[in-house]
């Protein structure tokens, strides 16, 4: 279906949308940088172990990215869920469900880009607030010894990462709006159904039964074939997006 | 630990989306992607920034580190040294000397005087496995047994951290 106003094809309102929700939705930068200096706060306290006795004291800090990361994705979810409230997307004239989901999941991708290129440049950017915050310390940076390739992985994990929870707030958010009360309602629904689920599943199969964050996070983590990881990766946020797309395909938008 | 993340995520999140809902009219769209392009050429820059704004560590001190593994060539070189030696060597530090009394009872080749670090009482502790070696002199005239730890002086960045290491 063509847009009557503008005579364009769906796919060019939609990139029009895209440019458009790129540019108005530009406050997301500045949550994106006091997110990120909050996240560096939280790199530089995240461990500490010391020795030393009254005349010397010998402290080593640990500072790792993964906090600005966690903060990076928090962000990506803000944004996903900004997305998919009901009232951006009454604002274009000419919308309809396609193009809203089609620039929505567009401009996720782009930011999801934006954190990994953020992520990738964020070792020499500790080793420069390193050096100026803390005096005296000697900083060893990992960094020095990565390559192109580390450096490569770094990114296209960390853009696939936040492309995954972009996907999953997104399609959380879409779900929202289409079942208003009863999403409430099925969510803690879900969640006791998680609570008895475990609880039968410790009772009959064992204790070494477990529905935690962590196994999911394993489930993606701990995989050191590149391809099989991929395909992982890509076929979640492949099935986030077909469960997207069933979910927005006939939602009534302005009632 | 792990088990808070989950509610400081939406704790975190709950005031973003509220400051968000304060704040967000009063920062136009100009001064955020201005503040955004100041960040991005912070970011873009913080390489070479690391490289070469932040101070490079003086390798020369005047302080000579010791070798690694240095005490390893003395162990397997030990008979070329002896206690003197090891006391006036640079690289080591007397750690600790602790004198056992022999007790009065003559020794014969049945009933004889063994000194090893298994049973002995080092600061209370009995029948601990030790992980450093025993250099023992012996001669003619023993009265007493010294026990003089030694410990490879440890330097990071030209400060010395031998004392607070304890073996």
């Amino acid at each position: 279906m063509n847009s009557i106003i503008h005579k364009d094809s769906q796919m060019s309102v939609a990139f029009e949308q895209f440019k458009d929700k790129l540019y108005h939705n530009s406050f997301a930068f500045f949550q994106l940088i006091a997110l990120q200096a909050l996240g560096y706060l939280f790199s530089f306290s995240s461990s500490m172990t010391g020795i030393g006795d009254q005349h010397f004291m010998l402290s080593i800090r640990h500072i790792s990215p993964i906090p600005l990361f966690i903060m990076s994705v928090l962000w990506i979810v803000i944004q996903a869920f900004g997305f998919s409230g009901e009232k951006r997307r009454e604002y274009y004239m000419v919308s309809n469900n396609f193009t809203a989901y089609f620039s929505d999941i567009a401009v996720l991708e782009i930011y999801a880009v934006i954190i990994g290129i953020t992520m990738v440049f964020s070792g020499p950017m500790l080793q420069l607030l390193g050096g100026l915050a803390l005096g005296n310390a000697s900083l060893g940076t990992t960094y020095d010894s990565m390559t192109v390739l580390h450096y490569l992985s770094l990114f296209i994990t960390t853009t696939f990462y936040s492309l995954l929870f972009g996907a999953a707030a997104y399609f959380l958010g879409i779900l929202r709006i289409r079942y208003q009360s009863f999403f409430v309602i099925s969510s803690i629904g879900f969640i006791l159904l998680l609570i008895v689920g475990s609880l039968l599943g410790v009772r009959f199969i064992g204790p070494d039964f477990n529905i935690g964050i962590a196994g999911v996070i394993q489930f993606y983590a701990q995989e050191s074939r590149i391809i099989l990881w991929l395909i992982k990766i890509i076929g979640s946020i492949g099935a986030l997006y077909g469960l997207i797309w069933l979910g927005i395909k006939n939602l009534e938008v302005n009632k | 630990m792990y088990a808070i993340l989950p509610f400081a995520f939406i704790l975190l999140l709950v005031l973003i989306v509220f400051l968000g809902r304060f704040f967000g009219k009063k920062i136009s769209t100009k001064l955020s992607l201005q503040l955004m392009g100041v960040y991005g050429v912070i970011l873009l820059l913080s390489p070479f920034l690391a490289a070469f704004a932040t101070d490079p560590v003086n390798e020369d001190d005047g302080i000579t580190e010791t070798p690694d593994f240095y005490y390893q060539d003395i162990l397997e070189d030990y008979e070329n040294y002896n206690l003197q030696d090891l006391k006036n060597d640079d690289y080591l530090s007397i750690l600790k000397e602790t004198v056992f009394g022999i007790p009065t009872e003559n020794f014969s080749e049945e009933d004889p005087f063994v000194i090893s670090t298994s049973g002995l009482n080092v600061d209370g502790w009995y029948d601990r496995e030790y992980g450093y070696t025993m250099i023992v002199e012996r001669s003619d005239e023993v009265e007493a047994v010294v026990i003089t730890q030694f410990q490879q002086r440890a330097f990071i960045q030209g400060y010395e951290v031998t004392q607070g290491f304890e073996p």
